[in-house]
């Protein structure tokens, strides 16, 4: 029983009409960010000695962990680009070491940038011998031109010593050209299989 | 996420009798909740290790795994029944009990060994416990998980697997388990 990841994308122009969809595939795209915030709970120490570390921060800084206020923590707001669901414009391929999106696009209105929307949750449960939850974020393009977004990631809150930092727990490439006016969307699930 | 296990026979003089590493089959319905609450900010309803429905915790004491030499209700712990894993698992089938009685195991302190390593296109980290016979007889194992934490006062079982065989631990012999984290790329 593998704990599996899988993502899926669709993009809509600025009427909304659907201009492509992929099928949702799955993933091998955990990095190693994800198993340092998951080793930080487990360990239920608030300062691990030794200490656990250092890993970088999505923004490439050394930390050393501890056991996280609000682990995993991945519910990103609109406009918020810590944490959630994240694309980029990079075709690099992904590298277990990888601790950010090679070219993260930025939030906003200006040229090449997106607007993040709020990232929601559906736990869907037991179905079979699976178990699974789906989490999903929608980027908006109103900078005046085409993005063609080829890599997305999920970023995550841990801590270190008294506040929180963020990492990223996966990355995947992906390739949907986003036309001004429009948006696409990335489902992330997360499926566990008996 | 891939998880591995190893078991780690030895009797009262430190021999290893024997030596089993599997993949395990393992991640049960409570570790997909606990996760899911934690990333969402939206606290689950957990069945914990006795069956009775908990709301999870979203904050430091999720997924303390971290059990201390005597206690059975975290960390890795070990039984004797033989069910195969379902997914929807909320225990041991038939947890061995810590002590020194008949068919009691002595439960060390849970090890989470770290940091976690990169090898190749994997990271990884390991979960550790010893379980000593000292109940005056043989101890048979057929299944082994992982208990972590709902809250700081309740526990669920997020990993069980069956083992391919019986170990049985000899009186004065010990069990150890491992269990290997991956993440891979």
């Amino acid at each position: 029983m593998k704990s599996q990841l899988y993502v899926r994308t669709q993009t809509r122009d600025r009427e909304g009409r659907l201009l492509n969809r992929t099928r949702m595939r799955r993933c091998l795209s955990f990095v190693q960010g994800y198993n340092w915030a998951i080793c930080a709970q487990f360990l239920g120490g608030s300062a691990p000695s030794p200490v656990l570390g250092p890993v970088k921060d999505t923004g490439g800084t050394n930390r050393n962990l501890r056991t996280c206020g609000i682990p995993f923590r991945s519910n990103g707001g609109a406009g918020v680009t810590d944490m959630g669901i994240r694309v980029g414009t990079s075709e690099v391929a992904v590298a277990i070491n990888q601790y950010s999106l090679q070219a993260p696009i930025a939030q906003g209105l200006g040229a090449g940038q997106m607007e993040h929307m709020a990232q929601t949750f559906s736990f869907i449960g037991v179905t079979g011998n699976q178990c699974s939850f789906e989490t999903q974020r929608v980027f908006v393009n109103n900078s005046g031109a085409p993005i063609a977004v080829r890599e997305t990631a999920t970023y995550m809150t841990v801590y270190y010593p008294t506040t929180a930092a963020y990492i990223m727990a996966a990355r995947d490439l992906i390739s949907e050209d986003v036309p001004d006016g429009g948006a696409v969307t990335v489902t992330y699930t997360i499926r566990i299989v008996a | 996420m891939n998880l591995d296990y190893e078991v780690i026979l030895r009797d009262k003089n430190g021999e290893i009798l024997a030596h089993l590493k599997q993949p395990a089959r393992s991640w049960l319905k409570q570790w997909s909740q606990l996760i899911y609450g934690g990333m969402a900010g939206i606290a689950q309803s957990v069945l914990d290790i006795n069956g009775v429905a908990r709301t999870q915790s979203i904050t430091y004491d999720l997924l303390n795994i971290a059990g201390l030499a005597g206690n059975a209700n975290l960390g890795v712990v070990a039984g004797v029944g033989t069910d195969p894993v379902t997914i929807n698992d909320y225990r041991l089938q038939s947890q061995v009990a810590h002590g020194f009685g008949a068919g009691q195991l002595s439960y060390q302190a849970t090890e989470i060994i770290y940091p976690p390593s990169v090898s190749g296109a994997e990271c990884y980290f390991q979960v550790k416990r010893i379980f000593i016979n000292g109940s005056g007889g043989p101890v048979s194992v057929n299944e082994i998980g992982v208990y972590g934490a709902i809250t700081s006062s309740y526990s669920a079982c997020i990993i069980r697997d069956v083992l391919v065989g019986t170990v049985n631990i000899p009186d004065g012999g010990s069990m150890t388990v491992i269990y290997r984290v991956k993440a891979v790329a």
